[in-house]
């Protein structure tokens, strides 16, 4: 097979191909010939294919060559005098294969600092100059480059293919082009679209949502029936069932704001916010371990983790919000919340054992920038780190634009091997500097200790050095001693009887030790030596001594935070190819030019310009942050955004499907809600849109499968934590205690290591947002359902249905303790009779009233189960735990209609 | 089928697969919202045609030294004592001093007669079925990051890992399985994300059977089972389930979400019988057995790992691993320790290769052995060794591989590799090419661009190609 990847084969095997234009014959000799067709294989980025859901198909293609030569051979017989435009295939090719090689082999001398022979390689050439090009590395002519030798094969391969198909150019992503990226466009009011049907509609909102359905001759389903919206709603909103009593209250009232009472009452809970700030720390990527190669917990992450439930309780603005992760310590009266709130920044996987610590660096830099580039602005700013962005105008040099921000702030104490990360106290100014001046006297005290010491040992050492061979007669009597008798202490056990006056036991049992040995005798002092010094010095050791214990023992207990701090200004370099040993040209702090056309952003000369960043990314002006921020409310409210790619909105992200609705609920946020959550979602939830029932319609399913237009609401699985915290608050176990940490380790203690996990218990009946998230061994139930890899930032959790799943509700520990209790309660009621408890079961579990003939089935499976087990210890009981096993791993308790 | 005669797991297994025709579906949708009811983990055809079909690998934690197992150097014994030379690599984990020689001699194997030193005798009496890459190298010096770009390609983010690549690609043969298994996986050094699937589809994930702290007979997939629920009466829940789903579903109209659902009760079923039935290897014979160890005391639990990943391949499990866990990291102590994880592994690797061989399923079973890295010629201490991820073997044998071969070749001393050098990603390239994939094209689109096993990097090692 032809392949670019053979060395030798590479000349004749690009030479054997006319130009690009037909397939090469296979060579003889190699094991497999696949030349299939080549139609496929120019799909894998052509970046139209963004405005469809797409993502997930494998590349079944051809080999190298035949791809080169399909992606190529469209434009090689041209004969245009200007640049040719790449194709989107051969723009990757020439991105993977050419341009990397111009960077680092020819731009020196054809680059901007000199065109030798008029010729710049970081621009697009004329079609004759890049076949000159390829001549010249292919060493054909006159003209032989580079001068210093001949590239690798593969490299010459690559731009001779390219130089010969007249160098096409990839277009120029530009400023200019900013009609295609819609996401940088600030968002405007939308005049309301006019609608058919005039009364389905509730709010502007559903206007939007009407006029799409209407183009598209879709129409929306019947409203939700009150059971299921109070279901839909407390699951959402608290990510728990309602209770029978809140059904029957709901149900019961029949005022026209009956459901608003009902979402004031669960926007009030505490539960809301352990709800929606979960929702939250998955963009976070919030973690208590660090994961990676070195996995050290993170004990005082937890407070990052409470204080964004404790924002979202008390609903503060979104735009505040951001503004505290990421530079809460510098807004003016921050104290130890807006400290804690920058643990945001600081919370990412690093690599603590990286040899090489500027990489490591760079590293922890680039996770910064990935993760808050994605969160807040939906941007992939973390391509741009090797090169230009292919798709995005965003620059190498606007990536490290963004870097220096954190290369000026300070997340590490120590890039040693085992790296350290920086932790910041809180509490009282007074105790922080009472702290810090206790730590700093006990540095002076133990240095002066040190000092004494160390002239004190030389002085001495240097006496008995004059006395040498007194030890070594006295340290042969002791060994002789020591012979003569039978039994007795060894030798360094001598009292000092043995010893002749003025010598020093210590260093004659040292000495003894050596002669026995039979090594070179060499003086040695005792480790502590302090009792052998002049009375005097002796005497200022000892209080010195007692001084540092007093100190140590006097230091106040101060809680730390995982949290960032500014460092020295210092500006990066561009990296080309992303690294640091090739730099480029000079990056200063600030943020992307397309992004903040409407806010600009400077950075003064002595600050880091991460408070210019929070400011700038919690601007109204900003044209992402409340796009992308309601655009992921929309997404956990529904189960898909308006954008699918939440964490994307860049040219290879997906399209709205409602554009103008986007643009209405972000500026509605902003300017009606000022920004307020709470508000939002209750705005949100009292549209028709939100109370559409999930009723199923075979003529629209089959125009809009995937429901993008939403003629109903989607039907949707719980995530991990709600399955867990469902199963025990239906059981009455579910402790509601709030806060805090459940890890009882040591500070940056392993949690991991080859052979086991740190005993981390997870069995506890809390609230599942407070169970330790553990990088590298995730909770076995959270990797059953979707939960995800905490490492990585992400607005869009998968809802896959595998077998562990179903494994999990068969066999797991929760399940069947929860069960049990369940059962264990049912039976302890006596006022009620089986019916009436299988009635409450199905109020509990599914939210409503059992059917005659379900309650009729569940008497029979327990009758059924009940015989077979007649002989078990009690075959009631276990009866009663397999029926609650079989609601809790129903569809109708894991699913929210 | 209640009754009061115990059904045996067979029988059950049997009635269970009657009972439901042909839903046997491990993860039946990708995302709920997916209106695609195609099972993703059916077997695939490969992209063109492929030399293996499945692939074990034998991994070999914290370092083994080359200088002392598969790369002879007279040199180094030459220079004993002597300093090294050349110049040393840019970033290095400790401090080491002169060159040390290998305390072990080398012997002639096979036709081939390919050296092997005495640590692996038995390995060595298959040399002619080995091929031997000796001019291996990665990028980083660090067990953590070195174990991730070896099983993942990236040792600076967490991204799939090559198992999940393999299962997204060809989809796996049993559909009571997971398509990839890892036995006895080491926690430590990137722990789960050696064979997370990262943001490929969930059903890619490797499935673990215990961990590094298990002994391998004791070692069980999560969840397979519990003590309270016998079978038969998991029977009777998941009829009632079932009957409860459908019940739904007829008045809420087609859900693949809900169907796949009620179906995985029945491949959880069926898997909780099969999986424990292939960790039962008592019907093993004495002679497998003893080829594998599982006699003697020190290889017994290695020895069981072999065994079991050639029981799960044999069975259709596209990609199986397992992991001798964090020994072989001989800073110092290298007589000693080198030699007792030799005699741990040498005789059930001998056993896997010869056991696969004897069964006719080599020729389409790719056999890959490896550590991280390996270790530097020149001492650490007096008895040790620093990581060198510079030049390092990998074993490689079975479908497509030629066999009797060393390839490539580090420099005189054994520390950086020189002659046709193999990175980690070429290694990456050349399994999936044997695999029948193209590493360049087997692609995913996530976060912004798409991603591929071998990132931008990647050559097939066209010189070890049967």
């Amino acid at each position: 097979m032809v392949s670019v990847e053979s060395p030798d084969g590479i000349g004749r095997a690009w030479s054997s191909i006319p130009l690009f234009s037909a397939p090469s014959k296979p060579r003889s000799g190699s094991s497999t010939t696949f030349l299939g067709d080549s139609s496929t294989a120019i799909h894998q980025y052509n970046p139209r294919m963004s405005a469809e859901p797409k993502n997930r198909t494998l590349q079944w293609s051809v080999s190298v060559a035949a791809w080169l030569t399909a992606i190529y051979a469209t434009v090689a017989a041209t004969t245009q005098s200007g640049p040719i435009t790449a194709t989107p295939a051969q723009a990757s090719h020439f991105e993977s294969k050419v341009r990397p090689v111009f960077i680092s082999k020819c731009i020196a001398c054809h680059g901007d600092k000199q065109q030798i022979a008029g010729l710049r390689l970081d621009r697009p050439i004329s079609p004759a100059m890049a076949k000159k090009v390829a001549a010249a590395v292919e060493y054909h002519g006159a003209t032989k480059m580079p001068p210093g030798g001949k590239m690798g094969a593969q490299d010459i391969a690559a731009i001779s293919a390219w130089g010969k198909a007249g160098g096409p150019w990839p277009a120029k992503v530009a400023v200019k082009t900013k009609e295609r990226f819609w996401a940088f466009v600030p968002p405007t009011v939308p005049s309301l679209p006019k609608v058919k049907n005039t009364t389905w509609a509730k709010s502007p909102l559903d206007l939007f949502v009407l006029a799409k359905l209407e183009e598209k001759g879709l129409k929306p389903a019947p409203a939700a029936d009150k059971t299921t919206l109070i279901r839909r709603a407390t699951l959402d909103l608290t990510g728990l069932p309602p209770t029978p009593s809140e059904i029957d209250a709901f149900t019961a009232d029949k005022s026209p704001n009956a459901f608003e009472k009902v979402l004031d009452r669960l926007l009030a809970s505490t539960a809301y916010g352990e709800r929606w700030g979960r929702h939250w720390l998955d963009v976070a990527r919030y973690s208590d371990s660090n994961g990676l190669d070195e996995n050290l917990v993170y004990v005082n992450a937890w407070r990052y983790r409470d204080w964004v439930i404790g924002a979202i309780n008390q609903d503060m603005p979104i735009n505040r919000f951001m503004r505290e992760q990421v530079a809460g310590d510098l807004l003016p009266g921050a104290g130890d919340s807006q400290v804690v709130a920058t643990g945001y920044l600081a919370l990412g996987g690093k690599m603590l054992a990286e040899d090489d610590p500027q990489k490591q660096e760079l590293d922890i830099i680039d996770e910064q920038v990935d993760t808050l580039s994605k969160g807040m602005l939906a941007m992939t700013v973390g391509c741009a780190r090797c090169h230009d962005h292919k798709f995005d105008p965003i620059s190498a040099k606007d990536y490290y634009s963004l870097a220096s921000i954190f290369k000026s702030t300070k997340t590490m104490d120590k890039f040693t091997v085992v790296a350290e990360w920086q932790e910041r106290m809180l509490g009282p100014k007074e105790q922080q500097e009472r702290l810090k001046k206790v730590e700093q006297s006990l540095k002076e005290k133990s240095e002066a200790r040190d000092k004494i010491r160390q002239k004190e040992r030389t002085e001495l050492l240097a006496k008995i050095e004059l006395e040498k061979e007194a030890y070594i007669s006295a340290a042969k009597l002791l060994i002789e001693a020591e012979k003569s008798k039978i039994s007795g202490p060894s030798v360094s056990e001598q009292n000092n009887t043995q010893t002749p006056k003025g010598l020093i036991k210590e260093v004659v049992a040292g000495v003894a030790a050596q002669v026995k040995s039979g090594a070179p005798v060499k003086l040695e002092l005792p480790e502590n030596a302090d009792h052998l010094f002049p009375a005097q010095k002796a005497a200022e050791l000892k209080s010195l001594n007692d001084e540092i214990k007093a100190l140590s023992d006097s230091k106040p207990t101060i809680p730390l935070a995982m949290a960032v701090s500014d460092a020295p200004v210092k500006d990066l370099q561009v990296h080309v190819r992303g690294s640091y040993l090739t730099l480029g040209e000079k990056a200063t702090r600030g943020v992307p030019a397309i992004m903040s056309t409407n806010a600009p952003v400077v950075v003064p000369k002595d600050k880091s310009g991460r408070l210019e960043l929070a400011n700038w990314i919690a601007s109204a002006k900003n044209p992402l942050t409340a796009r992308v921020f309601v655009n992921r409310v929309w997404r956990w409210k529904f189960g898909k955004g308006l954008v699918g790619s939440v964490d994307n909105f860049g040219i290879l992200g997906n399209l709205p499907t409602h554009p103008e609705l986007l643009d209405w609920l972000a500026k509605s946020f902003v300017t009606q809600d000022q920004w307020s959550l709470k508000r939002f979602q209750k705005r949100i939830m009292l549209t028709s849109t939100y109370q559409m029932s999930t009723r199923y319609d075979a003529k629209f399913a089959n125009l809009d499968p995937e429901n993008r237009y939403l003629w109903r609401f989607n039907r949707r699985r719980l995530e991990a934590e709600a399955i867990r915290d469902s199963i025990f608050f239906v059981s009455g176990l579910l402790d509601r205690k709030m806060g805090g940490t459940m890890m009882n380790l040591p500070p940056r203690a392993y949690v991991t290591n080859d052979q086991s996990a740190n005993p981390i218990q997870y069995d506890s009946p809390r609230r599942a947002v407070y169970l330790p998230v553990i990088r590298a061994n995730v909770y076995d139930v959270y990797t059953a359902f979707d939960f995800g890899d905490p490492t990585v930032m992400n607005g869009d959790r998968a809802s896959t249905t595998v077998a562990p799943q179903a494994l999990f509700m068969l066999n797991g520990k929760v399940v069947l303790t929860a069960t049990k209790a369940q059962a264990t309660n049912l039976l302890a009621r006596k006022d009620i009779d089986d019916k009436a408890r299988i009635q409450s079961l199905f109020r509990t579990c599914f939210g409503r009233s059992a059917k005659p003939n379900e309650i009729v089935r569940s008497l029979s499976y327990l009758s059924k189960f009940e015989q077979a087990y007649a002989k078990a210890k009690e075959p009631k009981l276990s009866a009663w735990q397999s029926l609650c096993k079989t609601f809790i791993g129903s569809n109708e308790f894991i699913y929210v209609e | 089928m209640w009754n009061s005669d115990q059904l045996s797991r067979r029988e059950l297994l049997r009635a269970s697969a009657l009972g439901f025709g042909n839903l046997a579906f491990l993860g039946l949708l990708a995302n709920e919202a997916s209106a695609q009811s195609k099972n993703p983990l059916a077997p695939k055809s490969p992209m063109y045609p492929a030399r293996a079909k499945r692939v074990i690998f034998v991994f070999l934690h914290g370092g083994p030294s080359q200088v002392d197992t598969f790369d002879p150097k007279p040199l180094l014994t030459r220079d004993h004592g002597k300093p090294f030379t050349g110049e040393m690599p840019r970033i290095v984990s400790s401090p080491t001093g002169n060159l040390l020689k290998s305390p072990w001699e080398f012997k002639h194997y096979g036709e081939s007669g390919i050296e092997v030193s005495d640590l692996f005798p038995h390995v060595g009496s298959c040399v002619d079925d080995l091929c031997f890459i000796n001019s291996m190298y990665g990028s980083n010096s660090r067990h953590g990051a070195a174990l991730l770009e070896l099983h993942t390609g990236s040792d600076t983010f967490v991204r799939p890992s090559m198992g999940s690549w393999v299962t997204y690609g060809l989809g796996t043969e049993n559909q009571n399985l997971p398509g990839f298994l890892t036995i006895c996986p080491t926690l430590g050094h990137g722990g789960v994300n050696n064979w997370s699937s990262a943001f490929l589809p969930a059903y890619t994930q490797g499935t673990p059977i215990g961990n590094a702290g298990i002994e391998a007979p004791n070692a069980r997939i999560p969840f397979i089972h519990n003590d309270e629920t016998p079978a038969e009466a998991q029977r009777l829940e998941i009829e009632l389930m079932r009957k409860m789903g459908l019940d739904q579903l007829s008045h809420l109209g087609p859900d693949p979400a809900l169907e796949g659902r009620i179906n995985s009760y029945e491949l959880a079923f069926r898997m909780q019988l099969a999986a424990p039935e292939l960790q039962e290897i008592a019907g093993e014979s004495e002679e497998t057995k003893k080829l594998y160890g599982l006699d003697d005391p020190k290889t017994r639990n290695f020895g069981h790992q072999c065994l079991l990943a050639r029981r799960f391949s044999e069975k259709g499990v596209r990609f199986v691993q397992v992991t001798h866990s964090y020994k072989w990291d001989q800073h110092d102590a290298l007589r000693k320790e080198h030699e007792s994880n030799a005699r741990e592994v040498d005789k059930p690797i001998a056993g896997l290769i010869k056991d696969l061989k004897s069964r006719g399923m080599l020729k389409d079973t790719l056999v890959v052995i490896s550590g991280e890295f390996g270790r530097t010629p020149v001492a650490q201490g007096t008895d040790g060794r620093d990581h060198n991820p510079h030049g390092f073997t990998t074993i490689l044998a079975g479908g497509g591989v030629k066999a009797g071969i060393k390839y490539g070749a580090t420099d005189d001393y054994g520390f950086f590799a020189v002659k046709d050098k193999v990175h980690i990603h070429d290694l990456h390239a050349t399994m999936l090419h044997l695999l029948g994939i193209d590493h360049t094209k087997l692609t995913y689109f996530h976060g912004g661009r798409n991603y591929r096993l071998t990132d931008v990097h990647g050559n097939i090692v066209k010189g070890i190609l049967a």
